[in-house]
């Protein structure tokens, strides 16, 4: 195993130097040099466009003397044009954008908060919380990329950015660089497509406040049960909050999804998934989720909905320290021990006419001296369209050692860019 | 830990060796297609050489299927995808391809069927192209099933198309291939017969589903429902189409069943215009479960609601 495990991890680390480059902790310098270049590389496109469009408009008015010219519109099974509309353009001239140019997203997330909860008190009343800047393009004909940039605070962070491989041999796909961990539903949601204005509870304390996200290989390959059944198997390089972070360990992942269709319009996921690493204290932080989600959805209309997920988490991080007694007569000795964190969420989000959501949420954490954190909230989410969200939260959180404190958010956020798969 | 580990790998490496037994277990050319209309004409130009099955179901819309995971295990095993194109499957193919794990029907790969090739769009749009414009269809009006002579073209194109997937059986599908065009080429015909009468009809619909249809048909489209593609309408924006709808004299408003009938309802009763509610894709009502028998649905339901 641990021969495989280093041939892995020697291509791995190969791919994953580029990524460090860029992430490792950029200097403000650096940062100011970064969003120049990106600014600059923006403006180029602006005017790339804009040739492209004027060329295209040449191209259509050429196309149209040419019809009129000939006198001869397209008969013959095609269909006969609508007047005032224009004949078809050539397929090659909207497919040359797509080779000059990525799929380019924008979306911004904008919050305002009240209330006395520790968390939003963290951060100012209103702020930008995150800009999302979302590529993706084929590479070739065998891998897609794509990356996701997130500018918070005046960071520039990759959330996500990796190749994705479809189709390789045996059945298997992969992703390659770095990415949302498949480490229950919910960690692997972009913020904007959350149910709630902020994660649950136990994915903040539990996985930190970027959740589960490392660079490294993810293989997943579909189980030939008679339900719907996959395993994904993911090697990462142990991210430094969440495992040791030490250049030697590597972490490792197992998730096993599986999902029923019960009738045409509602069905059932159940996902395990295991995770574990090396960690700075010479021992092993191990992390489970059970996750169970049941969706209802008629496929006749698109007013009502209904979702309700269950994430169950458990954090282990066994320890051994040696300690050093002040008196130097006595002999250092060894402890041994382990931090038990788990947690738990549960949400249902129930539309109740076209783009209007009303949700609650409950949360649970205990920490490992036995303190619980545990919460409640109810969310109105407003979609005018597919691209605009409004959102109203109330929140109220027990918190160990603190007492009850109450948040009302306030979440607006939108979306730009090419129309991009809404997520599952 | 490093156990799980061993046993997913071994899990997998199992999955892996099984899954190509599961391909060829039926020796039938395997075929989805993302809508049901595709679907049966892939059938009736595949014979008893293939099986073919749809992903969205004919009362769904299209625009918005979830991509459940349950697609994933016929993707992973089918040669051949048949797809609408012009980006209407853009909301939700993607992710599946990504995931299915089958190198034979991703983009680019002869089982990667775009069927938007074999016909002439209509509604593309010219010049800029923004989201002011509502969910707007970039690439032009990508409901084409709804003419007969389109589903003509796809046939032929498929009988072609299917002859190199499976060339063994190359002949067959091409002759299946052109009789099943002769078909609906016959059926185009005999609906534009039925429809004669309503030429010049001035009609109200709800999202573009239809426009091929009334544009092949003669029907004249006055206003849509939606005062812009995939928008929810407004107030204002149905008062206009109201007075639109008294000044054209149009009395018939034709909507897909899985819109917002209740606003279609209202239109139609502010304005004494009858309201016809048609399923748009095979499978989408009963006596619409082949695709001739969804376009004589459609031609009766309208021929009927004009005679009052
Ligand atoms: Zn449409």
């Amino acid at each position: 195993m641990k021969m495989s495990f280093a041939a892995v991890a020697a291509v791995l680390l190969l791919c994953a130097t580029g990524f460090f480059a860029q992430v490792a902790q950029p200097s403000p310098q650096d940062l100011q040099q970064q969003i120049q270049a990106l600014q600059a590389q923006m403006q180029a496109m602006a005017r790339d466009y804009q040739a492209k469009l004027d060329e295209l408009q040449k191209q259509l008015e050429a196309l149209k003397s040419q019809q009129q010219a000939s006198g001869a519109p397209p008969s013959q099974g095609g269909v006969p044009q609508y007047e005032g509309t224009a004949p078809p353009l050539p397929a090659s001239a909207t497919g040359a954008n797509a080779l000059a140019n990525p799929a380019i997203s924008l979306i911004p997330d904008m919050i305002a908060s009240g209330g006395n909860d520790p968390y939003w008190l963290g951060q100012p009343n209103a702020y930008m919380r995150e800009v999302e800047i979302a590529f993706s393009a084929a590479i070739d004909p065998y891998a897609n990329a794509f990356a996701a940039l997130s500018l918070e605070d005046g960071q520039l962070n990759v959330e996500e950015g990796y190749a994705a491989f479809p189709a390789l041999w045996g059945g298997f796909s992969a992703k390659l660089g770095k990415f949302k961990a498949d480490f229950g539903k919910n960690n692997q949601m972009h913020s904007h497509t959350w149910f709630q204005a902020d994660q649950p509870l136990a994915l903040r304390e539990i996985l930190g406040e970027e959740g589960f996200s490392d660079t490294g290989l993810s293989l997943s390959h579909l189980l030939p049960t008679p339900w719907t059944s996959d395993i994904t198997v993911e090697v990462t390089s142990g991210r430094a909050d969440l495992f040791g972070g030490s250049r030697s360990s590597l972490a490792y992942l197992a998730a096993w999804r599986n999902y029923w269709d019960l009738t045409d319009n509602s069905n059932l996921e159940a996902q395990l998934s295991l995770s574990a690493g090396k960690n700075a204290q010479n021992g092993t932080t191990k992390l489970g989720n059970l996750s169970v989600t049941y969706r209802y959805k008629p496929i006749g209309n698109r007013r009502e909905s209904f979702i309700w997920r269950t994430e169950y988490l458990r954090k282990d991080v066994d320890f051994e320290n040696v300690v050093t007694p002040d008196d130097p007569s006595q002999p250092s000795y060894l402890v041994e021990g382990a931090d038990r964190w788990k947690g738990a969420f549960s949400y249902v989000d129930w539309q109740f006419a076209r783009g209007w959501f009303l949700g609650t949420r409950g949360d649970w954490v205990r920490h490992p001296d036995g303190g619980n954190d545990s919460g409640g909230a109810l969310v109105l989410t407003w979609f005018p369209s597919e691209f605009q969200k409004f959102r109203l939260q109330y929140a109220r959180t027990n918190y160990a050692g603190i007492g009850m404190r109450d948040a009302v958010v306030f979440e607006y956020g939108f979306a730009i860019g090419p129309h991009g798969a809404h997520p599952f | 830990m490093k156990r799980l580990f061993l046993i997913s790998v071994v899990l997998m490496t199992a999955a892996s060796t099984m899954a190509p037994l599961q391909i060829f277990a039926s020796g039938k050319l395997q075929v989805v297609s993302t809508l049901p209309d595709f679907a049966w004409l892939a059938q009736q130009v595949g014979g008893d050489f293939a099986q073919v099955q749809s992903l969205a179901r004919g009362s769904q819309d299209p625009h918005f299927v979830d991509p459940k995971p349950s697609y994933l295990v016929d993707l992973h095993r089918a040669d051949a995808l048949l797809l609408d194109g012009m980006q209407l499957e853009i909301g939700w193919l993607p992710p599946l391809l990504q995931q299915c794990g089958n190198p034979r029907i991703q983009p680019g790969s002869p089982g990667y069927v775009d069927l938007s090739q074999f016909i002439t769009p209509i509604e593309v749009p010219v010049g800029g192209v923004d989201r002011s414009m509502g969910d707007i269809h970039p690439m032009g009006n990508p409901h084409y099933h709804l003419d007969p002579y389109n589903m003509a073209l796809i046939a032929e194109g498929l009988g072609g198309v299917f002859g190199k997937l499976d060339p063994s059986h190359a002949a067959q599908y091409a002759e299946n291939g052109r009789k099943t065009a002769a078909a609906m080429r016959d059926l185009g015909e005999e609906i534009a017969k039925m429809l004669a009468p309503l030429k010049g009809e001035p009609v109200v619909t709800y999202h573009s589903t239809l426009d091929y249809f009334f544009l092949r048909y003669g029907f004249h489209v006055v206003g849509f429902v939606e005062p812009k593609a995939g928008i929810k309408p407004s107030p204002v924006s149905l008062m206009e189409l109201e007075q639109r709808m008294k000044e054209k004299n149009a009395k018939l408003l034709i909507t897909e069943a899985y819109q917002d009938l209740k606003t279609a309802r209202r239109v139609a009763g502010d304005t004494g215009a009858t309201l016809v509610v048609i399923p748009s894709y095979t499978g989408g009502a009963k006596g619409a479960e082949t695709y001739p028998d969804l376009i004589r649905f459609i031609a009766n339901a309208i021929l009927e609601a004009s005679r009052g």
